[in-house]
């Protein structure tokens, strides 16, 4: 599954014959993979819809968060509740390229080499703590999540269809870790953080995890296929040429903003729309309002931009987000 | 209701935030200065007050948009010192002239108004203020339309009304600009207050209709209320009516001759007279009914009163057979100034329960014979000469010229007797002054039965077959009107009058056509051979009412020739043979065929059909009032199409977005929220705005789904693929009606901001 789409098909209005009952149903998938996930992940209503909103969009997700809080767990309960082929990586500073993407392997009965997939030929794909995994790794891992294939020994393999990759990465421990190139955190389509549960939710979680971990009664909500007609029901979700001028607009005041070295890429702005037009299907429509624009770039734009003083973290990325989204007029006319 | 009520004023009195468009301020200058010009057109108005509505009120204007953002309670103190001192100077000059009628208002009614556009014009800050700058400016050129004298006022009302319609589709821009502007003025973080004001949005359909019957309501009670309070002057006291003070050219006579621009005398003394320009030939000392002349369809004069009458001119007494003449001698001289009382003549009805008061004012629009028109029995003239001169008959003769663009003003005393009245027949009791024994009966009773000799005998055994059974002298003049009806016909095209015969007797039994001349002639003497005295007189009929000046319009062509016949108990009555008396076949030809045809084509179509027809047609008539009109349509509509253009450029260069329905709603809401301390900025989306009004000012109260759902629709009509459909937009107007009135509630319940 590649994220590209043709952009003219979306500047002119995605064109295709909107169906209701496809919409419904793609609506549903959503709510259904987000009260599943909500079994498992207490207190985390927002992030959960995030999740679930890039899987709808098409894109790969990247959690990022201080270790303990749950982002494994989230990634899990997704690749649960789809139901597909679901594999786990463990990014560390020895684990080779061909330990993600397979290899090939000498058979004597046939006498020929036969390619041994790795665990990236899943459905889901969870690829945790990512940057500690060593650059050749991660773009072994690039190729995957871009082209939807992996090569091996000059031959290239197709990704099963839906192709999805969440990963986890750690921002506290630098020891060790490599941080991910601005061209490769360009490829998830959304970063988003956990963050600690409030009191009631950490109550929650310690008595509702007494007796075993929830996670293992989990049971897939949707199937594949399911997925899939949800992700191209997203693809159709009317956008206003307003909308597309709010976005456009959007990441051109990133590129423009004083404390900003690198803005957001035009691919940031391909994801920022695909992403405002999955949460337009999870919360039911099938037009994109201006809210799904904004909700949406900061989790989409907040990991693109590259800070021109001060650390780099992707927190004050998504604060600066944060301050551009409240100075870029919001469409008040529908631009038709 | 009264909370309500209290709570709208206090909104009015809200001072507006400044205007800073100069275009709307530009096309409502121009709006207050069309009225001006058009009442000044009426020319009842003295000129220094239009020239002072004329400099005064662009220079207010000018002043207005220069203190725009000052308070300047000195201004204010000012002009409301001036607005009472000429609403004062209203007053008075009503209760001085004593006013008659409401017509007699008009003068110091439209001078009130100018000046109220002029102080009114040094205080318009705020939009608001404008828009009543354009409502004065509707009331004036009502005024102004009342003021009128002709159809050529239209020209005023198609420059205003292009002028009207753009200031208030510039005003209207202006207004979303604001609510525009509101949004971009929190983007760029400046901390101005949404501006409250008058934001309310046209609710359609019912709205529309309960707001038109609320004015139609107020309209109606304050109309009742005025027509109640208004005092009312008793006619009867002096009044000062209109007259030019035009210096005339005096005639040589001195006003002993009837001397008439319209008729040539002749050089050479032969007595050879022809017509100018149509002049009619019954205008003179003498009508000599063997010559046939045709008046033009020219407007001669306008006459200003409220009901039509025959405008009398000339009277004769005296017939030879073929010419009447106007008595020359002993002529009653009435000295001094106007108005001049003029003193009754030979059976002249008294008494006030047999006449009623007619008012009438005379706009001379082509020079004019020196005599006074005006309805029978004139009692008082206002007239720019010192002194008039009166026959016996009554007809009055100016010592001057009455040129075109004289005005002057009569009142009659017309007999006020209907034909149920004449039935009662001759005997006495005798109106004052009537009773033949009485010392005041006109002793030359007789000089109106005189009949000359050359009057043939068939036309006297006429006169006593056709009256000897009739004993009144209604009778006698109905008997010999239904036989003038019966035998004779009317046309202006009959042969002329052959050497040594008698009118009458040619008209009679000769030709039996003949116009309003030989008809009144023919009554005239076939009544005094049945021994009822009568006389011819010559004038105008009262000529077509103006559709919208209410004006009669008096035409060459209306010059006519009446009989006053003499009825013992009520003196001198008009008569007019010439209705009774039908038209004769015209000579026909195609062409004739053709335009009778469009005419009566054209008269079966309904009046106001035909009205403007008439005053374009009058306008296009005279090629100078044509390209005037053309002049100024255009000149208003190129400036009304500059003004918009100039405002929308402004509005392209301030860079404010197109506003619209979302917008307007919007705008309404925050409006609302915004005393509440719930702002919005062009950042904010529809439910960022919404969220904090619900979980703030409306928490707990289920209005906060409907706010929701507000939020939901102004979304879907910009963003979803169809936009909201007009059904659902009404619904979101009356779910933010209900909102709005709720914040407002809130607003009041708690007044410091949350």
């Amino acid at each position: 599954m590649s994220t590209e789409v043709q952009a003219g098909e979306v500047m002119a209005g995605s064109p295709q014959v909107h169906d209701e009952s496809e919409l419904a149903r793609a609506s549903q998938v959503g709510s259904d993979l987000i009260n599943n996930v909500a079994r498992v992940v207490r207190g985390k209503p927002d992030q959960i819809e995030l999740a679930a909103t890039v899987l709808l969009g098409g894109g790969h997700l990247l959690i990022e968060d201080v270790p303990g809080v749950g982002k494994t767990i989230l990634a899990r309960a997704l690749a649960i509740s789809i139901g597909g082929k679901f594999s786990r990586i463990q990014g560390t500073p020895d684990l080779m390229p061909a330990d993600v993407t397979g290899t090939n392997v000498y058979r004597r009965e046939s006498e020929e080499f036969v390619f041994h997939p790795g665990p990236v030929f899943a459905n889901v794909v969870l690829v945790d703590e990512i940057n500690r995994a060593t650059p050749r790794t991660q773009s072994a891992l690039l190729e995957a999540m871009e082209e939807g294939q992996v090569t091996a020994d000059g031959l290239g393999y197709g990704l099963p269809e839906p192709f999805c990759l969440l990963a986890t990465e750690n921002p506290v421990e630098y020891h060790g870790t490599y941080p991910l190139p601005e061209g490769q955190l360009d490829r998830f389509m959304a970063a988003i953080s956990i963050g600690y549960p409030d009191r009631e939710a950490e109550k929650e979680v310690l008595t509702s995890q007494a007796h075993g971990h929830p996670i293992e009664e989990l049971e897939s909500v949707c199937s594949l296929e399911d997925l899939v007609s949800a992700r191209v029901a997203v693809r159709a979700v009317y956008t206003a040429p307003a909308i597309v001028d709010y976005v456009v607009s959007i990441c051109d005041a990133t590129r423009r903003h004083p404390s900003i070295s690198i803005g957001a890429s035009p691919r940031g702005s391909l994801a920022l729309l695909h992403a405002a037009q999955a949460r337009a299907i999870i919360k039911g429509r099938d037009y994109v309002v201006p809210d799904d624009v904004k909700v949406m770039a900061v989790s989409v734009l907040g990991h693109r931009i590259v800070l021109s003083q001060g650390a780099q973290s992707i927190g004050a990325g998504r604060n600066l987000i944060h301050q551009i989204l409240t100075s870029v007029p919001v469409p008040t006319d529908s631009g038709r | 209701m009264a909370n309500r009520l209290v709570d709208a004023f206090r909104r009015v009195n809200r001072p507006p935030p400044p205007e800073p468009s100069i275009a709307l301020r530009v096309a409502v200058a121009i709006c207050s200065l069309i009225p001006i010009t058009a009442v000044a057109a009426g020319d009842l108005i003295s000129g220094a007050v239009v020239w002072a509505g004329f400099v005064g009120v662009p220079l207010g204007y000018g002043f207005s948009w220069w203190r725009r953002e000052h308070e300047d309670w000195w201004m204010k103190l000012i002009l409301t010192f001036l607005l009472m001192a000429a609403f004062g100077g209203f007053i008075f000059s009503i209760v001085r002239v004593g006013v008659a009628s409401v017509s007699e208002t008009q003068e110091p009614l439209a001078a009130l108004f100018i000046w109220v556009q002029l102080l009114h014009s040094f205080d318009v800050k705020g939009r608001r203020d404008l828009s009543f700058s354009i409502a004065a400016a509707v009331a004036m050129i009502a005024v102004g339309a009342v003021v009128a004298l002709d159809a050529g006022y239209g020209i005023y009302v198609f420059t205003f009304i292009p002028a009207v319609a753009s200031a208030l589709y510039i005003s209207r821009r202006c207004e979303l600009r604001d609510l525009a502007g509101a949004g971009s003025a929190f983007a760029s973080h400046r901390t101005s207050a949404l501006d409250p004001g008058p934001r309310r949005v046209p609710q359609r359909a019912l709205g529309t209709v309960r707001s038109a019957a609320v004015l139609a309501i107020i309209a109606a009670i304050l109309g009742v209320a005025i027509f109640t309070f208004m005092p009312r002057m008793k006619s009867g006291k002096t009044l000062n009516l209109p007259f030019s003070v035009k210096a005339q050219t005096g005639l040589s006579s001195g006003g002993l001759r009837v001397e008439n621009p319209g008729i040539d005398e002749g050089g050479s003394g032969n007595g050879e007279r022809t017509s100018v320009n149509g002049g009619y030939f019954g205008f003179a000392n003498s009508m000599d009914l063997s010559v046939r002349s045709r008046p033009t369809d020219e407007i001669v004069m306008r006459v200003r009163t409220d009901r039509p009458a025959f405008w009398r001119g000339m009277a004769y007494a005296e017939y030879t057979g073929r010419t009447w003449t106007a008595e020359d001698q002993g002529l009653r001289r009435i000295d001094g100034d106007a108005p001049l009382n003029i003193p009754e003549t030979t059976g002249t009805i008294a008494g006030s329960s047999l006449s009623e008061e007619q008012i009438q004012t005379f706009y001379v629009e082509q020079d004019q014979p020196n005599l006074i028109f005006a309805a029978q029995y004139p009692s008082r003239v206002y007239f720019p000469a010192r002194g008039l001169r009166q026959d016996s008959n009554g007809s009055l003769r100016t010592p001057v010229s009455v040129d075109a663009e004289t005005v002057y003003s009569v009142i009659s005393r017309r007999p006020n007797v209907d034909l149920e009245m004449l039935q009662v027949g001759d005997e006495p009791p005798y109106s004052t002054g009537l009773d033949p024994n009485s010392s005041r009966y006109p002793q030359k009773m007789e000089s109106f039965l005189g009949v000359p000799d050359t009057v043939p005998q068939r036309v006297r055994d006429l006169a006593v077959s056709l009256t000897a059974d009739k004993t009144t002298t209604l009778e006698k003049v109905q008997a010999v009107e239904s036989w003038l009806a019966e035998n004779t016909e009317y046309t202006l095209d009959i042969p002329p009058l052959p050497d040594g015969s008698d009118a009458v007797d040619q008209f009679l039994f000769v030709d039996k056509k003949g116009f309003c001349e030989q008809i009144a002639t023919a009554e005239a003497i076939l009544l005094r051979l049945a021994g009822v005295p009568t006389r011819v007189v010559t004038g105008y009929t009262p000529g077509r009412r103006g559709v919208f000046s209410g004006v009669f319009d008096v035409r060459g062509s209306d010059a006519h020739a009446w009989t006053e016949v003499f009825f013992p108990r009520f003196g001198w009555i008009e008569m007019d043979p010439t209705t009774h008396v039908p038209r004769a076949e015209e000579n026909p030809s195609r062409f004739s065929d053709i335009a009778r045809w469009a005419k009566e084509a054209a008269g079966k179509l309904p009046n106001w059909v035909r009205a403007p027809f008439r005053g374009a047609a009058r306008i296009a008539g005279s090629p100078r009032n044509l390209a005037v009109a053309l002049a100024l349509v255009i000149t208003s509509v190129v400036v009304g199409i500059y003004l918009v253009r100039l405002s929308r450029r402004r509005r392209r260069e301030t860079g404010d977005a197109t506003p619209n329905w979302h917008l307007q709603v919007l705008g309404r809401l925050v409006g609302a929220a915004e005393p509440l301390g719930v702002g919005w900025h062009r950042g904010q989306t529809t439910s960022e705005f919404i969220e904090p009004v619900r979980a703030g000012p409306l928490a707990g109260l289920p209005e906060g789904e409907l706010l929701n759902q507000i939020g939901e629709a102004l979304d879907k009509d910009l963003f979803s693929r169809d936009g909201l459909d007009e059904h659902s937009r009404l619904d979101t107007e009356r779910g933010v009606d209900e909102i709005v009135q709720l914040l407002e509630k809130v607003a009041q319940d708690e007044p410091q901001p949350v």
